[in-house]
């Protein structure tokens, strides 16, 4: 984290809500700790400096986010801003403070009240101009983390390999050999809700000419290459296990 | 007793979450990631449901799916399909599949089909 970046400490448990809120302010002026508990908040704030916000989720483990504050006011004394992620729209209030709420659908009202904190201008981003998604990842496996993160790795370590395989076949000539690995590997874009990928993919399997092909996996490169470089911004912590 | 199903794709992510949603789903799963490696398997298991891929390296699905009918009848066929291949599946419903999902599939799709497979063999 360089001097001149505001540092959020995002405390949720919940993937799709820390995938989500890591895409919208993860960036060169803002760096974001994601912890999944309680206690990876407490032992961080108390092992380095304090961020310039703390956001955290109202049901959090172990002593949900009330007990987590006041542990941090009273043996830490934390007083900087906090934001509680919460279902009610409602301040809430503990014997001592009261806190603002946001929603986990970060909508422009939730952003507004972060811009207000931070000083910047962050705005959701929509999900058509988002490289990937992980819905469908974390429906199929009621958000297990272990699984989605096995699945990226998956994604990672697989395409790339069969998109350079396809670079190969084609200067052997071998179109048809191509057409299948764009076909095996299309369901992988899917399931990261990559619509290009899937519409590359399509492309090659079905309506590209010979000719069209070079220029068409380069397409696909590069959108995977997207993808990974997304994934590794939202989600450094997994990165750092790769 | 547990169910035993087969399931041969070669997508590692689709095989991924195959074996994930199958197994939190209380089946026992066997992956062959390819035709010549599920030929082998058939000759050496039982299994309750087989989950195939059409385009399969080495030998394909279909068959392997004529593999099956011959060898293994009473063993219930569903095909796993992208959206764009309806040909292919109509070859492998005249061949005698039970039933087909598209990849990627529904979770609760996926179930409701495996279930109702099961239940009709």
């Amino acid at each position: 984290m360089n001097t001149h970046q505001k540092h959020i400490i995002f405390a949720d448990a919940t993937l799709a809500s820390q995938t989500a809120f890591n895409a919208i302010f993860n960036s060169a002026e803002i760096s974001i700790t994601n912890c999944n508990s309680g206690m990876e908040a407490i032992q961080f704030i108390k092992k380095n400096e304090k961020p310039h916000l703390l956001i955290i989720e109202e049901h959090i483990k172990p002593l949900g986010a009330l007990q987590t504050l006041n542990y941090l006011k009273d043996q830490l004394n934390y007083t900087g801003p906090v934001f509680i992620i919460s279902e009610s729209n409602k301040t809430i209030y503990s014997d001592t403070s009261e806190y603002k709420v946001i929603t986990k659908e970060f909508s422009d009202a939730d952003l507004d009240k972060i811009n207000a904190v931070l000083k910047t201008d962050k705005r959701q981003i929509s999900t058509n101009q988002r490289a990937y998604s992980l819905n469908y990842l974390i429906n199929l496996s009621d958000d297990d983390q272990s699984f989605i993160f096995e699945s990226i790795k998956i994604f990672n370590e697989s395409v790339g390999v069969r998109i350079e395989e396809m670079n190969q076949l084609l200067k052997e000539g071998k179109f048809k050999t191509v057409r299948d690995i764009a076909h095996n590997i299309k369901p992988s874009f899917e399931m990261l809700e990559n619509e290009k990928g899937r519409v590359v993919c399509d492309r090659i399997v079905h309506f590209a000419g010979d000719n069209e092909m070079k220029d068409l996996i380069s397409e696909l490169k590069m959108e995977f290459e997207l993808v990974q470089e997304n994934l590794k911004k939202d989600l450094p912590e997994l990165y750092k296990e790769l | 007793m547990k169910k035993k199903i087969l399931v041969i794709e070669d997508n590692p992510m689709v095989v991924r979450s195959l074996d994930f949603k199958l197994k939190k789903e209380g089946y026992d799963v066997v992956i062959a990631v390819d035709g010549r490696i599920a030929v082998e398997i058939l000759a050496e298991q039982d299994f309750d449901l087989i989950l195939t891929d059409l385009m399969l390296p080495f030998v394909s699905g279909n068959e392997i799916i004529e593999h099956i009918k011959e060898n293994y009848p009473k063993i219930p066929i569903i095909v796993l399909s992208t959206s764009t291949q309806e040909d292919i599946i109509t070859d492998a419903f005249i061949m005698g599949v039970d039933d087909f999902i598209t990849k990627p599939f529904s979770p609760n799709e996926l179930s409701l089909r495996v279930k109702r497979t099961l239940a009709k063999a």
